[in-house]
């Protein structure tokens, strides 16, 4: 730029000439500090569209949070489900215990329990309330039960069925049940949360460009005369961008911290009920708050779209504003 | 320092200059004057860039000005120092700040910046006025700090678009008087002004336009 060789010499004395890269940080560095001490001379507006932010922000990450902990759930009921293998009526108690054991020491099985058909009676009388009827019975109708907690593998559901399918053609064997219906409606229901957690995401997202770009619209709109005399002393469209790009970087930082405390404060809400819940389903369960990895990534997802939604606005605005 | 060559404009089939042709040499100093509407501001827009011409070549510092595109045009504003009639000073801005924004547009920083403010402020006589804001000043004062904004970057060539248009005689000879200070360390002054009683008193060059065309003698574009 021609201007700057026009520039006299400096007295070498008293300030070293500067690099390129130590002015630009020094101009980046004085930008993000009078945008920050711009964004206190509007506090509540800027508070409205911070919350705003938050909102469309929170919500999204608070779906993907609890999405993320129930797929973890999910794996960890399919780990723990159970097979039923009934046994045929022909079948003794000795012969019963002895295809119990052999069943306990595969390689895919963790544990392998008998419930004779007298205990199976006992246990169902207790449960059932039934105990007139059952009482009326002369034969004991339920028959004995081996209770198979497969190995957990990596494999999970694929697994469980590959093995209830190779008890099936056991001859000792009358009926093998696995709870995989559950399990599919379970994984079915989830993938489904999924992306109407993603679609939503995308929604909110767009939502988030379209604020701040309002936002910084009006901004530029309110420093009209402003951004006249600097294009008439010579700023460049670099120069008067980067302002709103640190209000739209300042907004995100707001958002996301005011989205994180409406997480820490909706997780800490939905924390006691969710934990009777899972343990109504014997499960240890519990909601937990972001990590701090999903804490950065809140705010790098929010800083990251105020700035696209500013940088989308700023440069279409200013070019509307030129000096008549 | 300022070439027109055949330079037109046209707003919507109106015609603002026609065939118009000027020179200004390194170091001079003009005035621009004419009726409203005689082109006086359309000729400054022209220099500065805010318009394109509609046909001819203006050159501005050995540059001409066609060759250049939208993006190289801030450069070619820091150039020039410009004042306006309405001073166009930033109310929220202190008089520092004011005086301060085409340093810091540079890239200045606070040492240099403040160094070069304050001598410009001293210059237009207002060093005591720095940390006011614009609005408590007189419109001479402001005036004047719009003229310590124009000088403060060091330009080689100075545009004022009637810079006395708003001030009685004794602040507009004031005003004069700063911009042949100017003049005499070397610097180009082009002020358009219809105060011809303060411009005969002068003794410099005189561009006169009407309707779009330039009708002076032909001594004023002494080379």
């Amino acid at each position: 730029m021609a201007f700057f060789k026009n520039r006299p010499p400096r007295n070498a004395s008293r300030s070293q000439p500067e690099s390129a890269s130590t002015r630009l940080f020094r101009e980046h560095k004085e930008v993000a500090i009078s945008s920050w001490y711009r964004l206190w001379q509007t506090p509540f507006a800027n508070l409205l569209t911070w919350l705003t932010l938050a909102i469309a922000l929170a919500l999204p990450a608070a779906l993907l949070l609890l999405l993320s902990q129930a797929q973890h759930l999910g794996q960890q009921v399919n780990q723990s489900s159970h097979i039923s293998v009934f046994l045929a009526s022909s079948i003794g108690i000795e012969q019963g215990q002895v295809i119990t054991a052999q069943l306990g020491s595969r390689p895919d099985v963790a544990k392998a329990t008998y419930i004779s058909a007298e205990q199976a009676l006992v246990n169902f009388r207790a449960s059932s309330g039934l105990e007139d009827i059952l009482a009326s019975l002369t034969d004991n109708p339920l028959p004995a039960t081996i209770l198979i907690e497969p190995e957990n593998t990596a494999l999970g559901p694929k697994a469980v069925a590959i093995l209830a399918q190779q008890l099936r053609q056991l001859d000792q064997i009358d009926q093998v049940l696995v709870d995989m219906e559950w399990l599919d409606r379970l994984q079915a229901l989830l993938d489904t949360s999924e992306r109407f957690t993603y679609s939503l995401a995308l929604l909110l997202a767009l939502g988030v460009l379209l604020v701040v770009g309002n936002t910084v619209r009006l901004q530029i709109e309110s420093r009209k005369q402003e951004i006249l005399v600097i294009k008439l002393v010579g700023g460049t469209d670099a120069y008067l961008r980067r302002p709103f790009l640190y209000a739209g970087f300042w907004a995100g930082l707001f958002a996301a911290v005011i989205a994180w405390i409406i997480l820490q404060l909706g997780v800490s809400y939905l924390h006691q009920p969710l934990l009777l819940l899972a343990q109504s389903y014997q499960s240890d369960w519990q909601l937990h708050g972001l990590s701090w990895l999903g804490s950065v990534l809140l705010v790098l997802a929010s800083c990251g779209l105020s700035v696209l939604g500013a940088s989308l606005t700023v440069g279409r605005q200013l070019r509307l504003i030129e000096p008549r | 320092m300022i070439s027109f060559e055949q330079v037109s404009k046209k707003y919507h089939e109106k015609n603002a200059l026609v065939n118009t042709n000027f020179h200004l040499q390194r170091g001079d100093m003009a005035f621009l004057t004419g009726h409203s509407g005689a082109g006086k501001s359309t000729l400054l827009k022209l220099i500065m860039l805010m318009e394109r011409p509609t046909s001819g070549k203006v050159i501005v510092d050995r540059q001409d000005l066609g060759q250049l595109n939208r993006t190289q045009i801030p450069a070619h504003r820091r150039k020039i120092g410009l004042v306006f009639q309405n001073h166009q000073l930033l109310m929220d801005y202190s008089v520092f700040n004011n005086v301060a924004l085409p340093l810091k547009i540079s890239g200045y920083n606070e040492r240099d910046s403040g160094r070069r403010v304050r001598a410009a402020l001293d210059k237009v006589g207002l060093l005591d006025k720095e940390k006011l804001s614009p609005q408590v000043l007189s419109s001479g004062e402001q005036q004047r700090i719009g003229i310590a904004r124009a000088i403060v970057n060091k330009p080689k060539l100075i545009l004022a678009d009637e810079p006395t248009g708003n001030l009685d005689p004794a602040l507009s000879a004031d005003i004069m008087r700063l911009f042949q200070q100017f003049n005499q360390v070397g610097v180009t002054v082009l002020i358009a002004s219809h105060d011809l009683e303060l411009i005969k008193r002068l003794p410099h060059a005189v561009i006169q336009l009407d309707q779009g065309r330039i009708s002076g003698p032909p001594s004023v574009m002494r080379q």
